[in-house]
């Protein structure tokens, strides 16, 4: 595309209804902005997590050499922090390439992770649309996953969107001799695998925690929540938290009464 | 990194003097700096499922999950004859304590209930693991600081229903009491290898397996509906069940059905007001020379 | 409570008992619940039949177009001895009929040449007392979502049963002398053509006459369904499957409102 005053035009990542929703609210598009951070993860097997918990033997051995040492449950902090700082640091470099556009927001904000070179990295790349409300001064900028008409129902009752959010916690679960007990014929079915339920819980639990605390008493939307198993002597539970941050600005309008249909279709 | 490039816009600056921002762009220019009226929350729903929960009077609380893991012991899947107890036992188990671990965390954020309960159930060999994760709701306030939520709970409620349905539902009068859950494990009969020569040839119903499968099934939905009895719900709807030999047994046939409990609360049913309506934007299923090969 | 017919395995009377005082399941949606209501019927219980059947053996002539009754035999008495069951399930509970219900085959590894055949669908009752069995005095069965459901109560039509008709077909492997003449060449396959016209001709034919044996008016929501199963290439079984419906007495002038025209927001 060219422009005929020989600037160049905008471009937006923005599909032609969220565009025009967009356009709706005031809300120019200025351009696509992004951030991005690639990252190294110190070795996994050197981390040592925190342990919050032990598991003795359940046959009441004390670590011999015959004897595996008693489990633990604990935390990677390390990782999460690495990746905690990955997503920070995109997510601050998108702001300011939208702030330098004079932007007030960036909108329909795309999450990408994973390990570009090998498990021992991160990357982490956030885009989306920078976006201009006209006429007014810019302040502090917003970033939200929604776009278009979704954008516009949230203004419209009330909420102005604050920011994306991540979260993550990775739990770590070594079973010393504890599963070989449970695994064997002396443990009636349906007993409870303590520390598997832990690993599972305490990984989906910090997740949440840490997103309460970064969202600074401001509302959490849209969460996904994914929580991953590795199997393996030391069993790994990673548990990440998405989701778009908002705030209140107005007390929520009464929704009308929604009109009950039947579609005739197939 | 920390230089930003230089504006490549002509469109927004031109727009920078276009002062019309419409009713949505007002809003949006008052909401800059404005501060935070709500409670914060954490919540996986939709912005429209949270309008209509506000509808019904309630608000997002919080993002609740438990866990809960449970043996099977070993040798239980070699192929026998009946029901593998163990792994009907193991379920029931696993189901209910994590039923109980979700109110409990619903109780703590002080909530209602939990809606949109997302049921992850993983059966292995040696040990079954149940997830639930959904969001706690919790009475709405208006600006007078009243609350609108007509029914009162004892304890917070549970259910797989999406916020949609459960808004759809409670203005027809109906309310979700809690998850309930049936469970059936069962051996595959075998054939005696005389009958199997005999029929070779022949149309024939093999009643002892049909017995076999149906008791099993009947057993499912039995434990289901005592569960049902037991919250004190008087129906359940949309009921999954899943029935089909487990993946790493093909001769145990599973049966697993799991659902939200649901009462009539209110004084009476209350019909909805409906109006039919055509769509006129269906994709219309268009000739295709590609499926021709 | 009456007695639990004999053909029932005898572990369905317990559940049946429950659902007679006044407990519910069903695997409705919520919107399909309401609907249900909104028509006048409230549910009863999910209600289900099943049946393990061998089929038996017959082999298919290398060259020839041909029915394969034996097999086609089995595939309708094997539904039909699930529907039978699921409606004797319906008739216990004193059910009007049976909404949403879906036939399903399942082959399992350990059963060669068996297949499990169900029925399951949720029974309802009229809420006002009348009585809304077919012309047979069975409760009604239909495969129509609630949504379909509604819609076809606000017509005036109502449902009688599910109605098939099943065909299973051999068709002709083509002679390798014809293969060749018409190698290279676009040619209508004549023997093809012909065995699937039969063969289709067959199961709805044995459909209608179904639904004639019910004087019914029609048949709704009608499909063919083609399957091979566990025959191979050739030998496919063509289902036809629908609700034999019938105006109701009474229902000679439904003005069925105007519906609104809409376009759908919704991603």
């Amino acid at each position: 595309m060219t422009d005929t005053d020989g600037r160049s035009a905008f471009d937006s990542g923005l599909t032609t209804p969220d565009f025009a929703a967009c356009l709706s609210m005031g809300l120019q598009p200025v351009a696509l902005v992004q951030g991005f951070y690639v990252g190294q993860l110190g070795a996994w097997s050197s981390y040592r997590a925190n342990a919050v918990h032990t598991y003795p033997c359940p046959w009441g051995w004390r670590g011999t050499n015959e004897h595996p040492p008693p489990g633990w449950l604990g935390t990677q902090d390390a990782v999460d922090e690495a990746w905690a700082t990955a997503f920070a640091t995109a997510h601050q470099r998108m702001v300011q390439e939208a702030e330098g556009l004079g932007a007030h927001g960036v909108a329909g904000v795309q999450v990408e992770m994973g390990h570009p070179a090998s498990e021992q990295s991160t990357e982490v790349h956030l885009y989306g649309t920078a976006v201009r409300l006209a006429g007014t001064a810019p302040g502090s900028l917003w970033t939200t996953r929604i776009a278009g008409h979704k954008l516009a129902k949230l203004v419209e009752a009330g909420y102005a969107p604050v920011s994306v959010l991540y979260a993550r916690c990775t739990a770590a679960m070594y079973e010393g001799c504890y599963m070989e007990h449970y695994g064997s014929n002396m443990v009636p079915a349906g007993t409870a695998l303590t520390p598997v339920q832990d690993v599972h819980n305490l990984a989906r639990t910090r997740a949440l925690q840490q997103a309460w605390q970064l969202a600074g008493g401001h509302s959490l939307y849209d969460v996904e929540l994914s929580a991953h198993e590795g199997e393996g002597q030391t069993m790994y539970v990673t548990c990440q938290v998405l989701g778009s941050l908002v705030r209140r600005v107005r007390p929520t309008l009464p929704l009308a009464t929604p009109v009950s249909t039947v579609a005739l279709r197939d | 990194m920390t230089d930003a490039p230089a504006p490549r816009s002509a469109f927004a600056d031109r727009a920078h003097q276009e002062a019309d921002l419409g009713e949505l762009g007002r809003l949006l220019a008052q909401a800059h700096g404005a501060g935070d009226i709500g409670r914060g929350c954490t919540s996986h729903l939709s912005l429209d499922e949270v309008l209509l929960l506000h509808a019904v009077g309630l608000e997002p609380a919080s993002v609740v999950t438990s866990t809960s893991a449970v043996t099977v012991p070993p040798g239980v899947w070699t192929w026998n004859t009946g029901q593998v107890q163990e792994a009907d036992y193991a379920f029931a188990e696993a189901f209910g304590v994590t039923r109980d671990q979700l109110r409990v965390q619903a109780k703590q954020v002080g909530a209602l209930g939990v809606v949109t309960v997302d049921i992850e159930l993983r059966l292995d060999p040696h040990r079954f693991v149940i997830t639930m994760m959904g969001t706690a709701v919790r009475a709405a306030t208006d600006e007078h600081g009243n609350a609108h939520f007509p029914v009162r709970y004892p304890t917070p409620f549970l259910c797989d229903l999406s916020a949609r349905d459960f808004v759809v539902l409670s203005r027809s009068g109906w309310y979700p009491i809690d998850l309930v859950a049936g469970a059936s494990f069962v051996h595959a009969p075998r054939r005696g290898l005389g009958a199997a020569i005999g029929q070779a040839t022949q149309n024939v119903e093999l009643t002892p397996m049909t017995e076999t499968l149906y008791a099993a099934r009947e057993l499912a939905m039995g434990r289901l509906q005592q569960e049902i009895g037991r919250v004190q719900g008087t129906g359940l709807l949309d009921v999954r069940v899943v029935d089909r030999p487990m993946g790493f047994a093909h001769h145990v046939i599973r049966f697993t059905a799991v659902g939200t409990a649901v009462k009539l609360l209110a004084e009476a049913h209350v019909h909805p007001e409906l109006e039919m309506v055509v769509p006129v934007d269906d994709r219309v299923a268009a000739f295709d020379a590609r499926n021709l090969d | 409570m009456s007695t639990v017919p004999s053909d029932l395995p005898k572990d369905a009377g317990s559940r049946l008992q429950e659902l007679e005082h006044g407990m519910f399941t069903s695997d409705l949606s919520v919107n399909e619940f309401l609907l249900v209501k909104r028509a006048g019927f409230h549910p009863l219980g999910l209600v289900m039949g099943s049946s393990i059947y061998h089929i038996g053996l017959q082999r298919g002539n290398w060259g020839q177009s041909q029915e394969m009754t034996k097999l086609s035999e089995a595939m309708y008495n094997a539904r039909e001895l699930a529907m039978k069951r699921m409606e004797e399930e319906a008739d216990q509970l004193g059910a009007d009929g049976v909404v949403g219900v879906r036939l399903d085959i399942k082959f399992y590894e350990w059963g060669s040449d068996s297949a499990e055949f169900i029925a399951v669908g949720t029974a309802v009752k009229a809420e006002d007392g009348q009585s809304y069995r077919n012309n047979q005095g069975k409760p009604f069965t239909s495969d129509l979502s609630g949504q379909d459901f509604w819609t076809l109560t606000q017509t005036g039509y109502f449902p009688l049963a599910l109605v098939m008709g099943t065909c299973v077909y051999h068709i002709a492997h083509r002679g390798i002398g014809q293969a060749i003449g018409q190698m290279g060449r676009n040619a209508e396959l004549e023997n093809f053509t012909q065995a699937m016209y039969d063969a289709r001709e067959l199961a709805m034919k044995r459909m209608q006459d179904e639904a004639n044996s019910l004087a019914a008016a029609g048949v709704v929501g009608m499909r063919l369904e083609e399957k091979n199963h566990m025959w191979g290439e050739h030998t496919i079984e063509f289902l036809s499957i629908g609700t034999a419906v019938a105006r109701r007495a009474g229902a000679d002038h439904v003005a069925i409102p105007q519906p609104t025209t809409i376009i759908s927001f919704d991603n």
